[in-house]
């Protein structure tokens, strides 16, 4: 069972992308491209039901366990070679030749060393299977009609559109490997193939910058890796060991804490952190699936889970202050960056940049919440940003994808969704550390700003989104990533205590309190005192009530025969009497009919008789937004501001629900 | 004075608060309008004046406000509101800052959304105040987390002596905070029920920051109250000094020197709590 679920997460899509590679038939790339979607489903959902199981090496067949993984490492290295023409760049040549002399160091120095480890499932490894699988696979189904829109656009020839989908579909597969990789070098291995599907994605439309900002993104990769080898070399002749889940265990982390702060560096290279993120700047001109591959589904996602996995080693460090900071420096440096550009896809890129920093930095701290948070805050940002660049490609000004846009900006900024909540649970977590507490306040403040101009960005041009329905290759992948934000936003605490508890339990066993503590003591109730789902039923209990007695003063005054002039506020009378005299004193006519009608129209009544108001075409949409219908208190209060019944009793019920929900919360608190 | 530990009877509390509140601050402001109309030689005003202008806001037509708006000026009245609530019913510090920080940036979007806010100037204006006070509120709570080592109003309430002794700075960087907050104006062109709505979000988030202001210098919610109470008077006389300190000096000001206090008052916390 253990080989052949292994086999399902990896060898069969894998096989599958090599259909596709070799495939030139349209239909059959679709009919290819649904069954890998359909598989990447299915075997998310085995995994989930299997969570933990483990494939090992006999102990008799390790050093040819380390020699096959160090041949598949140089194989993955010639590729690479030659797809980047690695002779003509001295940089790449030069780091691949690094990487080989390092890889053929370890063949020869680690004979004899405990090589066991293969491939392990667990708890982190599971979720992370799920984020990768399903949205992976929302992705190649989106990148089916994209692509075919995309050679039209640019004349581009099919055989590379094949391509990039066969390299599209091979990433979820190699990420799955790299997930479940127990020995570093085969997380390596896994790491190389995403490299060079990344590069193929890249360089797509082989345009001088997309050569440049491949080989960009390449050089960046293998600079990665070849800090990875370094420390890799060093836990090999430190720990004795390179599998990771005998290192978890190692007896004197602090032995080996300065490989590990080697590995750490890779991570934040896969991370694209600062200063390494110029590889992953580069993917903004590729084609949307290919950012949303490796931003929201694979490389970024490795770097931050790869992290998460190591933290038991650099808990209580120095080495885990110095991760902490330059994890929230890189959240409020690229938020801050964020913040300056206009171009969404930039702005996507730099917010994926500053969360990942943010996962970095949580997972590094000893706090229960703040691991968690870790967790969870990189399943989030996977499903948004893997929403938000669906949404706002293709056919982005449709009325569907406007919307979910929105909903996927809303969900990066405000509660009751997750990120914002992750954010500030990262406060309470911080505490101890001022300079990454000062740097995280920053980030906060500058995150909730650009996504704040996003939204109002978007609002402002929803009234013009066209009613043209999605295409269902377009619109089921942006509808299923909307569902798993808002399901996974609004049920994040019960979630947590489901899947993401037995995560510290078994990733953290190293410390006795953690091993010998009861699994009810790892329960939360809330992020920093906010329940997602008694939130929303707050809101509800307040915006609801609210917007209907709005609706109702609104439809009062359309309805209100029209009142003479009359002066009830004496502050009133002061107040337009300084304009109407400030008027007087002006000495341009403009300037004067402009405050004097802003004093006729601070008069009660006066509004009607107001140039300004009568003559601006704003007040048009109103009328039709309110008309003149009578009121008639109390019987048809409800009804009069609701003219659909339907409607009604589905806004009563929603209160009525929302009121229970509260209620239900406060008593069980 | 002993912490309320009762449920229920910190739900009638949270009940009393919110109703009081915008009471409170209309008689409070009722108050000083009146003074400032005797002291300048003008005509006698009723204290009760703010509630009738108040009621006169929401019988006047409605201004040219999308949905979009009307659903960001509730949605400021509910997060508002929940951060009161949270305050009130003691739960931890940094959530009710959270619903507060949203409350803040509702605002700038009800102000920012078209129609409301085409004058593009003054959509900028409370973007650049909220980036004003919002770091220092954060570094206010962040002050709190480290004399106390967490966020909960109780344990902040519960300590053997005010935590604004350790915080001396801290505190008064939120008096300035609340200052700038109140003097936030809302977009002219709002008007009728929608500015009526606006006016009471804004009511409740002046009164959420000295509510914060009076956890930190007391030792009781009752105390913490009547901290808040004071305070406010005193922000409403001070309401004088608007025309001499404009906003854009406050904010100036506050990155000249209320930062650096704030950062003398980490500092020390820090140096004391965790070297």
């Amino acid at each position: 069972m253990n080989g052949y679920l292994i086999g399902l997460l990896i060898g069969l899509p894998s096989v599958l992308a090599g259909f596709l590679l070799l495939n030139r038939n349209r239909s059959l790339q679709k009919t290819a491209v649904i069954l890998m979607a359909i598989v990447l489903l299915g075997s998310g959902g085995l995994a989930f039901s299997v969570r933990t199981t483990s494939v090992s090496m006999p102990a008799g067949l390790a050093d040819l366990g380390l020699s096959l993984s160090v041949v598949a490492n140089l194989a993955v290295l010639g590729v690479l070679a030659y797809l980047s023409g690695a002779w003509k760049n001295r940089w790449i040549g030069g780091l691949q030749a690094i990487q080989a002399g390092m890889l053929i160091w370890l063949a020869v120095s680690g004979r004899g060393v405990s090589q066991s480890g293969l491939f392990v499932l667990d708890h982190l490894a599971v979720l992370m299977l799920l984020l990768v699988n399903v949205t992976g696979a929302l992705a190649l189904l989106f990148a089916l009609k994209y692509m075919e829109r995309h050679e039209q656009r640019r004349g581009i020839d099919s055989k590379r559109s094949a391509l990039f989908i066969a390299a599209a579909a091979f990433m979820t597969p190699a990420m799955s490997g790299l997930l479940l990789a127990d020995h570093l070098l085969w997380l390596l291995f896994f790491w190389q193939s995403l490299i060079v599907a990344g590069f193929i994605l890249i360089s797509h439309d082989r345009t001088t910058l997309a050569l440049k900002n491949a080989r960009t993104f390449i050089g960046w990769q293998l600079f990665g890796g070849a800090v990875f080898l370094a420390g890799a070399i060093g836990l090999q002749s430190l720990a004795r060991s390179l599998t990771i889940s005998e290192l978890l265990v190692f007896s004197d982390a602090s032995l080996i804490l300065l490989p590990v702060a080697v590995l750490v560096t890779a991570c934040l290279v896969m991370a694209a952190q600062f200063p390494f993120q110029a590889g992953l700047l580069n993917c903004a001109a590729a084609p949307t699936p290919a950012a949303v591959m490796l931003q929201a589904v694979t490389l970024v996602n490795a770097g931050i889970y790869l992290m998460i996995r190591m933290s038991p080693l650099l808990m209580n460090t120095w080495l885990a202050k110095i991760v902490a900071v330059i994890g929230m420096f890189s959240f409020a440096a690229a938020a801050l960056l964020a913040l300056m550009q206009h171009d969404s896809k930039r702005i996507f890129i730099f917010s994926t940049i500053s969360c990942a920093g943010l996962a970095i930095a949580l997972a590094s701290l000893a706090n229960l919440q703040a691991i968690y948070a870790a967790v969870l805050l990189t399943l989030l940002h996977g499903a948004t940003k893997t929403l938000l660049l669906l949404a706002t490609s293709g056919n982005a000004s449709s009325f569907l994808s406007v919307r979910l846009a929105l909903l996927a900006a809303v969900s990066m900024l405000m509660p009751p969704f997750g990120i914002p909540l992750m954010q500030w649970t990262a406060l309470e977590a911080v505490t101890q550390n001022p300079v990454a507490l000062l740097l995280l306040v920053a980030g906060i403040v500058i995150s909730m700003l650009y996504w704040a101009r996003f939204i109002v960005k978007r609002l402002e041009t929803i009234g013009q989104a066209g009613t043209m329905r999605l295409e269902p290759l377009y619109a089921v992948p942006q509808i299923a990533a909307a569902a798993v934000v808002v399901l996974l936003g609004l049920f994040s605490v019960p979630f947590t205590n489901w899947l993401i508890a037995p995560v510290l339990r078994e990733n953290f066993r190293r410390f006795s309190d953690i091993a010998q503590a009861d699994a009810a003591s790892f329960l939360i109730r809330d992020w920093v005192g906010v329940n997602p789902l008694l939130l929303v039923a707050a809101l509800a209990g307040v915006v609801i009530p609210g917007w209907l007695v709005l609706r109702w003063l609104c439809l009062r005054q359309a309805a209100a025969p029209a009142v003479a002039p009359t002066v009830e506020s004496i502050g009133e009378v002061e107040e337009v009497t300084a304009i109407i005299e400030e008027a007087q004193e002006t000495e341009t006519d403009a300037e004067k009919t402009s405050l004097q009608d802003e004093a006729n129209s601070d008069v009660p009544g006066n509004e009607v008789s107001s140039n300004k108001v009568t003559d601006t075409e704003e007040l048009a949409p109103l009328a039709d937004e309110h008309p003149a219908v009578g009121f008639h208190f109390p019987t048809r209060t409800v009804l009069s501001i609701f003219p659909d019944a339907p409607k009604t009793h589905l806004y009563v019920t929603v209160i009525a629900g929302a009121l229970i929900i509260l209620m239900f919360e406060v008593v069980i608190r | 004075m002993a912490i309320i530990s009762n449920e229920s009877a910190k739900l009638v509390m949270v009940l009393l608060v919110v109703v009081a509140t915008p009471v409170v601050s209309g008689l409070f402001a009722g108050l000083a309008r009146r003074m400032r109309l005797r002291r300048d030689g003008g005509m006698e005003a009723a204290i009760m004046q703010p509630f009738y202008d108040f009621n006169h806001l929401i019988r006047q037509q409605a201004g040219p406000a999308g949905n979009t708006a009307q659903f960001a000026i509730l949605l400021q009245l509910a997060f508002s509101l929940l951060a009161l609530a949270l305050i009130v019913l003691q739960r931890n510090l940094l959530s009710a800052l959270l619903l507060q920080s949203f409350s803040g940036l509702m605002a700038i979007a009800a102000n920012g959304v078209r129609p409301v806010g085409e004058d593009s100037l003054r959509r900028t204006n409370p973007l650049k105040l909220f980036l004003t006070y919002q770091p220092l509120v954060l570094m206010a709570a962040a002050g709190c987390g480290l004399a106390t080592g967490g966020f909960g109003i109780d344990a902040m309430l519960g300590l053997s002596r005010p935590l604004i002794v350790e915080l001396p700075l801290l505190w008064l960087s939120l008096l300035y905070v609340a200052y700038i907050s109140s003097l936030q104006e809302p977009d002219k062109a709002l008007r009728g029920p929608l500015l009526a709505v606006e006016r009471l979000a804004g009511c409740f988030r002046i009164a959420n920051l000295l509510m914060f202001a009076g956890v930190v210098a007391s030792d009781s919610l009752i105390m913490a109250g009547l901290v808040a109470v004071l305070l406010g008077y005193g922000l409403v006389v001070a309401e004088d000094l608007r025309s001499k300190l404009h906003w854009r000096l406050m904010a100036a000001w506050g990155w000249e020197f209320v930062y650096f206090a704030c950062a003398i008052n980490l500092s020390w916390l820090y140096i004391k709590y965790l070297l």
